[in-house]
């Protein structure tokens, strides 16, 4: 197990080599009159953020450069080991969730693999009238094939801990019946050939503790949903295999669309609360993360395996429900922080907490540099630290393409790679796939203002102690009109309109540099508005296509079949009282 | 608690409890006291 140590030291070296030579380049470029304490403290902010620039970039190099192998097996072989799918749901929409149980449940039914499947339907949901209408659903969930014996639903009156505590209750209710859970968020899809495998893998490797699968977002109807549902498609393989290979036996959990062997899960991953009020103390947020590092350190191994196809799930459809789910990640992701001196920690989950807590923490300090170059613009004369660091001067040109490179570059060479293993073809061909990552390259320049804006708010309210909760996700709400959109990003306008106004001022030289930023800010209304309309064309729209849509998975079909079936007003079921054995109000 | 294909499942989920005992996360916290503490104690005499 050297290896993946080699290429965490090798991609660490590279990462520190790299934006150390990009806060130099950034010193000869303000530094050739003399250094100022302004300048070494941009510089220093340079380095930090150019390293987790360069550190993603070079998980998706590596990737590129990784060959994919496709996992083969036998799809019909019954796994040993019983195996409780575990569907947590909180307020969902019920028809939906259960359609999505019908069709894996349908899967294994047909693989003849079923009878080592159970379903466990883990509600949380606190609205009663919603509760009804789950109870109501379920009875028609239990028309399916064998679903007697096989398929459970459960609700709490309390929602403690959240979705850890949720999995947890089941835990320490029913999980000595099982060998491993299958943990799904409600709206988590999986192909039955995969859930089949995924519990013989757990089988044939005692040690393994968790498998981690890397879903791809589907369903997407909107600008927005589109953009990351090609990207979660296209571009996320390339960055999750490069990332496996230097987590190795170290590697994430994302608290779905995993397999974790019951009895490692039960002894290693029972969460305390930690000391404190909320936004850091309190129930652990993003528990995933500490559960995988949970699971290392009690020894077990923790994969995830890019190459497993078949797992899915659906993403947000605008902005706003994705800034929503990115407040909650924030806080969680904050939180951990706490956890950096856990005893017994690997050095792999230490660095994982803290490349979760600059993911968002990276937004300030972008921030703080764009402040600091305007202020070191607006008052030229100061006293500079070394009179001479350098006679020649960096054009701001050179540092400019060297920010560009290190974000395009992973995509241009995950294209190439497709036009020369022809993945490409899954996606419309290489003209189509190239036009969509252009496209997507541009899209996310143009969000990504706004998105800077909306984490540091994020990161300011943790860390100003306000507890953002955890509100459910919305899911099939798509379009936010201008005046909903204006109303969540008239903020965000405005600080664009004045940091602007203030450079044309004060700051002329830099003014044309600051366009690109902040009229992106400005126009963040309109941005939210128009990317959250879904398509009113029948036909596929030409850019951002995925291997998915032009060529849906079975399971999918399945789902929407069922799901058709079951809404039509003959079919959908009547309000009833349910008597079955198989629902328990906890 | 390994499944050994004797378990009975009947229509409701099993009662089969797997205990989950807290993990210990948080490191003690130790006061610039205990730490000065710690460095005398070791010169003093047994």
């Amino acid at each position: 197990m050297t290896r993946p140590y080699l290429i965490r030291t090798a991609a660490l070296l590279t990462a520190l080599a790299l934006s150390c030579a990009g806060g130099h380049l950034f010193l000869r470029f303000t530094g050739a009159g003399g250094l100022s304490a302004l300048d070494i403290a941009r510089a220093i902010l340079v380095v930090i953020t150019g390293f987790w620039l360069v550190w993603g970039g070079a998980a998706a190099v590596m990737g590129v450069f990784t060959p994919a192998r496709a996992p083969s097996f036998d799809p019909r072989r019954k796994p040993v080991g019983m195996t409780a799918i575990l569907v947590p749901i909180f307020n969902e929409n019920p028809a939906e969730t259960f359609a999505r149980i019908a069709a894996m449940n349908r899967g294994l039914v047909d693989l003849g693999i079923a009878e080592r499947f159970h379903f466990a339907v883990l509600s949380d949901t606190q609205l009663l009238e919603a509760a009804t209408q789950e109870a109501v659903w379920f009875e028609r969930l239990l028309r399916e094939p064998m679903s007697a014996g096989r398929i459970f639903y459960r609700r709490r009156e309390h929602n403690t801990g959240r979705k850890a505590g949720n999995i947890e209750d089941f835990i320490a209710r029913s999980g000595g019946a099982y060998d491993y859970g299958l943990i799904l968020d409600a709206d988590s899809l999986m192909a039955a050939e995969t859930i089949g495998e995924m519990a013989r893998r757990m089988d044939r490797d005692p040690d393994l503790g968790l498998l981690q699968t890397v879903p791809k977002v589907i369903h997407a109807q909107t600008l927005f949903g589109r953009s990351m549902q090609f990207a979660a498609s296209y571009l996320s393989p390339s960055f999750a295999r490069g990332a496996a290979l230097m987590q190795g036996r170290e590697g994430p959990y994302w608290g779905h669309n995993a397999i974790v062997r019951m009895k490692a899960f039960a002894a290693s991953c029972g969460l305390p609360e930690l000391s404190g009020k909320p936004p850091f103390g309190g129930h652990i947020l993003s528990h995933d993360y500490v559960e995988a590092a949970l699971l290392s350190r009690a020894g077990w191994k923790v994969i995830v395996d890019p190459e497993l196809e078949g797992s899915f799930e659906e993403g947000p459809e605008n902005l706003i429900e994705y800034a929503k789910r990115d407040r909650r990640w924030c806080q969680g992701n904050l939180q951990h922080r706490r956890l950096l001196g856990a005893p017994g920690l690997k050095f792999w989950s230490r660095f994982t907490f803290v490349q979760g807590i600059m993911a968002y923490m990276a937004s300030p300090l972008w921030l703080l540099l764009m402040s600091a170059s305007i202020i070191a613009v607006v008052l030229p004369e100061q006293r500079p630290v070394f009179l001479r660091f350098s006679q020649t001067r960096v054009d701001l040109w050179v540092l400019a393409a060297a920010v560009a490179v290190v974000l395009v570059l992973p995509k241009v060479l995950i294209l190439v790679r497709g036009a020369l293993d022809n993945r490409n073809r899954r996606f419309g061909g290489t003209m189509r796939a190239a036009a969509s990552v252009v496209c997507e390259i541009v899209f996310s320049t143009l969000l990504a203002p706004v998105m800077l804006l909306l984490q540091t708010r994020a990161v300011a309210q943790v860390l100003l102690g306000l507890d953002g909760g955890w509100p459910a996700t919305k899911r099939g709400q798509n379009w936010i009109n201008l005046e909903t959109a204006f109303r969540a990003s008239w903020w965000i306008m405005t600080l664009g309109l004045v940091t602007l106004g203030s450079t044309v001022l004060f700051a002329p030289s830099i003014a044309l540099w600051m366009v690109p930023a902040m009229l992106p800010a400005i126009l963040a209304p309109l941005l939210i508005s128009l990317s959250s309309m879904p398509s009113r064309r029948q036909a596929l729209p030409p850019v951002f296509q995925t291997d998915l849509e032009l060529s849906p998975a079975p399971v999918m079909v399945q789902y929407r079949a069922i799901l058709a079936s079951w809404i039509v007003p003959d079919v959908a079921p009547e309000p009833v009282t349910i008597k079955t054995a198989s629902y328990v109000a906890a | 608690m390994r499944h050994d294909g004797n378990f009975s499942f009947g229509n409701a989920l099993p009662d089969a409890p797997l205990p989950m005992p807290k993990q210990r996360l948080e490191a003690k916290r130790r006061s610039l006291f205990d730490a000065l503490r710690g460095v005398f104690l070791v010169f003093a005499p047994r």
